[in-house]
């Protein structure tokens, strides 16, 4: 048997009939990992724990769920920032040991792990080019201290590490760049990096896209808002422009509301009084036939880096929901889907107004098709996503 | 004042000689024929020299090339070009400071460098911060170094040179106050390779200084069809260890009506590489046909064939590469047969141009795509290369180098 752990820093689903729309939109890294521990249980000889932090889900709840694999707390704050006693127990006995290189939580343990552990660093959220939004607003000595702690833990992380996972074909070039910087790649690095793709996946089956009758566009923002967002554009250009509106759903997350507070909430206190911008401060996760309502999903971002690497999970759901996406046009979603014609729809920062325009005259071009929902059936299924690593971790023998 | 800027070429160049320019250079007492070391320009040299055509309409420019391949001054023709060529010690600058290119780098306000081989690492690196130094990075170095490693048989020795050679490249990367690129793959390369080493990250929202300068083309006539009862491939230019010609081979040679030609086999300089390993492997097949010799007239060789072909090993290197030879055959309108892991399969703007072929399925492919081109299926090719040649030409390309260095 392959002992295999995999480690969460945020709240889990604890069975499989859960709804999981809340993980998805709040806790996209715990559901993530809680996704490919699901499809790595089916595998023959493949024994997986998914530990998961105490601040998350306590010890008696956990004790209660019926998952396809066993479910192990951990005290988080031994493990954030620190080395664990209680996680060094816990994997050293592992053969393969799965960890997110989101918030510095199990970095350390996880570093200095025995040889005979195969460490897999989960690299699907470039975090390095989200933690400069997130340390805005805060003091310069600050925000040196954390980034240089940062860089620190995860580089040893990533020195350690046997093979490192990531999400879109961007990021494949951008984590080599990294290697290469770091040394954890030398001179006899000629064909292979210890990079593996394990792409963002989806479950459920499709909706068709249908297209409204009326005249006005409908758009919804539906997930939080986090730094590298640019929603105070959009709140400025729609304010103007009565023939469009935009509904503001799950915006703030347990895990942004600083940033939320800090950078956003004036701008949202400003504009909530528009007849044409509606602003649910309250979670309220959509029925299929509310998400109907809308003509496209919406997420701008601003013109950092972040953009250029980022995996916007969301965008998969809401195509197989029938619903289309408006997004930055240089994001990596038109190449993974193979620049498709319709169902993703580009919006230029620059040229905000006049896409926004463009797509209100054109309401009914905006749908997602048929071949797009399947081809997102079969190439993004978490079955298929995971299947890389399932057999990564089947050509090591014990 | 227009802003004197310093191109550093670290080979070659196509020199313009003057009439009266000897024969054969001297080096001690070895005799080299003159054209042959200081008019065959590599890719390195010719993109240096082109950058120093373009930015010379703007600015001040002088382009440094090394001594190895400088016949002297009074040989040089420079009636036609406006901007100055002036030498540098090779042997003092490759992987070493020197005083004599320190001397000549400080007077000028920009100093353009490709970190490709060594040359001029050190100096640029320790060059004063009045003075921007901007680094052609369009060959990665991390990614084909290695292969130039492969001739020391030593794992030490390599793994020395690989330090050292590391270490003066991050130095100078992280001098550099803005990078140069040629495709979309080597821009998220230096993404990531700049996360750790600029020092200004975490402030840093938007990414480090960066432009895209791909390789440009001319508007040189196209070739001309010349259809025969035969496909005609050529594989033209020298074969270096990252190329897969062997697959090729093997591949091509029970593929019915079709030819190939391996045409400027041997880099002008290093020889040795054809005659130790290569010569052997292409002298085994009977069905193709070799010349070394290089041409100047591109279009008079392309007016031959059908086809470019170029193969790459499945390697990092080949991933980020930008192959000059690539582009050159672009520009004259002979579409090119490349294997699927190249980055030009990724650019749209080459995408009716480009012919991708799968590595594992060599044959296949070929015959596929004789068949097709035999029942006239490969679209009609003017228009298609003049569209893709406007979007490339060097006089759009280069703008945002010159706007860069006019900030």
């Amino acid at each position: 048997m392959k002992r295999i752990a995999l480690i969460s820093s945020e709240e889990v689903p604890l069975s499989i009939e859960s709804s999981t729309e809340k993980y998805q939109l709040f806790y996209p890294a715990g559901y993530r990992i809680w996704q490919i521990s699901r499809i790595l249980s089916k595998v023959k000889d493949f024994d997986i724990t998914l530990f998961v932090p105490d601040t998350a889900i306590p010890k008696e709840v956990a004790k209660q769920s019926s998952l396809p694999f066993k479910l192990s707390v951990y005290a988080q704050k031994a493990a954030h920032w620190n080395w664990s006693a209680e996680l060094d127990r816990k994997l050293k006995s592992m053969d393969f040991v799965i960890i997110q290189t989101v918030q510095g939580t199990g970095f350390l343990n996880c570093s200095v792990l025995p040889g005979t552990v195969n460490v897999i660093a989960d690299g699907f959220s470039p975090i390095l080019t989200e933690i400069p939004g997130f340390l805005l607003g805060h003091s310069k000595p600050y925000r040196k201290i954390y980034w240089e702690r940062f860089t620190d833990h995860y580089f040893k992380l990533l020195k350690r590490a046997n093979c490192v996972l990531y999400a879109n074909d961007r990021q494949y070039y951008y984590y080599e760049g990294q290697l290469f910087a770091k040394d954890k790649l030398g001179w006899n690095a000629f064909q292979f990096s210890p990079l593996l793709k394990v792409s963002s996946g989806i479950e459920g089956s499709p909706i068709e896209s249908t297209t409204s009758q009326r005249t006005k566009l409908k758009l919804l923002w539906n997930g939080p808002i986090y730094p590298w967002h640019h929603p105070e554009k959009l709140l400025e250009i729609i304010s103007t422009h009565k023939d469009i509106s935009i509904d503001f759903c799950n915006i703030s997350s347990p895990n942004n509301k600083h940033a939320f507070k800090t950078f956003f909430q004036d701008f949202f206190d400003r504009w909530k009084d528009f007849s044409n911008i509606f602003i649910h401060e309250e979670s309220s996760f959509l029925s299929l036939s509310e998400l109907s309502e809308y003509d496209a999903n919406i997420v701008l971002s601003r013109d950092w880096i972040e953009e250029n690497y980022s995996s916007r999970i969301g965008v998969l759901n809401s195509l197989l929901s029938g619903i289309p996406v408006l997004l930055n046009n240089k994001n990596s979603w038109f190449g993974e889907l193979g620049f498709p014609k319709d169902s993703i729809y580009p919006i230029h920062s620059t040229a905000l107004e006049k896409d926004l325009i463009y797509y209100k005259n054109n309401k009914n071009s905006l749908f997602v098709s048929k071949d797009v929902q399947s081809k997102i059936q079969t190439d993004f299924s978490w079955e298929q996503t995971v299947l890389p690593l399932v057999a990564y971790i089947e050509r090591f023998s014990l | 004042m227009k802003k004197k800027v310093c191109i550093l070429s670290p080979d070659a160049i196509k020199l313009p000689l003057t009439d009266n320019a000897p024969e054969y250079k001297y080096e001690g007492e070895l005799a080299f024929n003159l054209k042959e070391k200081c008019c065959n320009a590599t890719a390195l040299g010719r993109r240096a020299q082109r950058f120093a055509e373009f930015l010379s309409k703007h600015f001040n420019v002088t382009l440094l090339i090394p001594d190895l391949n400088y016949p002297g001054k009074e040989f040089i023709n420079t009636n036609n070009i406006n901007y100055t060529i002036d030498s540098y010690s090779w042997s003092a600058a490759n992987w070493e400071y020197s005083e004599e290119l320190h001397k000549k780098l400080i007077n000028f306000d920009v100093i353009i460098i490709q970190t490709t081989t060594g040359t001029g690492f050190k100096n640029c690196a320790e060059l004063p911060k009045d003075i921007r130094v901007i680094c052609d990075a369009w060959v990665p170095f991390p990614v084909e170094f290695p292969w130039a490693l492969q001739s020391y048989t030593d794992d030490s020795i390599r793994q020395l040179y690989w330090t050292r050679g590391m270490d003066q490249y991050k130095k100078l990367m992280k001098r550099a106050d803005c990078i140069i690129y040629a495709n979309n793959r080597q821009k998220s390369f230096y993404d990531g390779f700049f996360m750790f080493e600029c020092s200004k990250q975490k402030d840093a929202l938007t990414p480090f200084t960066m432009i895209k300068i791909p390789l440009g083309m001319d508007e040189n006539d196209f070739k001309v069809d010349n259809f025969t009862k035969d496909v005609k491939l050529l594989w033209w230019g020298p074969i270096y260890p990252w190329y897969d010609a062997e697959i090729l081979l093997e591949g091509i040679k029970d593929v019915f009506g079709v030819t190939l030609t391996f045409s400027g086999v041997e880099h002008p300089r290093f020889k040795k590489l054809f005659t130790n390993k290569y010569k052997d492997i292409l002298n085994k097949y009977n069905n193709i046909t070799i010349s070394t010799s290089f041409t100047d007239n591109l279009v008079e060789l392309f007016n031959n064939f059908d086809f470019g072909i170029i193969l790459g090993k499945n390697s990092l290197e080949n991933f980020y590469s930008h192959r000059c030879r690539i582009v050159d055959m672009l520009s004259c309108g002979l579409p090119v047969i490349t294997d699927s892991w190249n980055s030009f399969n990724e650019d749209t703007t080459f995408e009716r141009c480009i012919y991708k072929i799968d590595a594992t399925s060599i044959r296949k492919d070929l015959e596929k795509l004789v068949y097709n081109y035999k029942l006239g299926r490969i679209p009609s090719r003017k228009e298609i290369f003049q569209d893709m040649r406007r979007n490339m030409l060097w006089e759009n390309i280069i703008v945002p180098l010159v706007l860069e260095i006019e900030r």
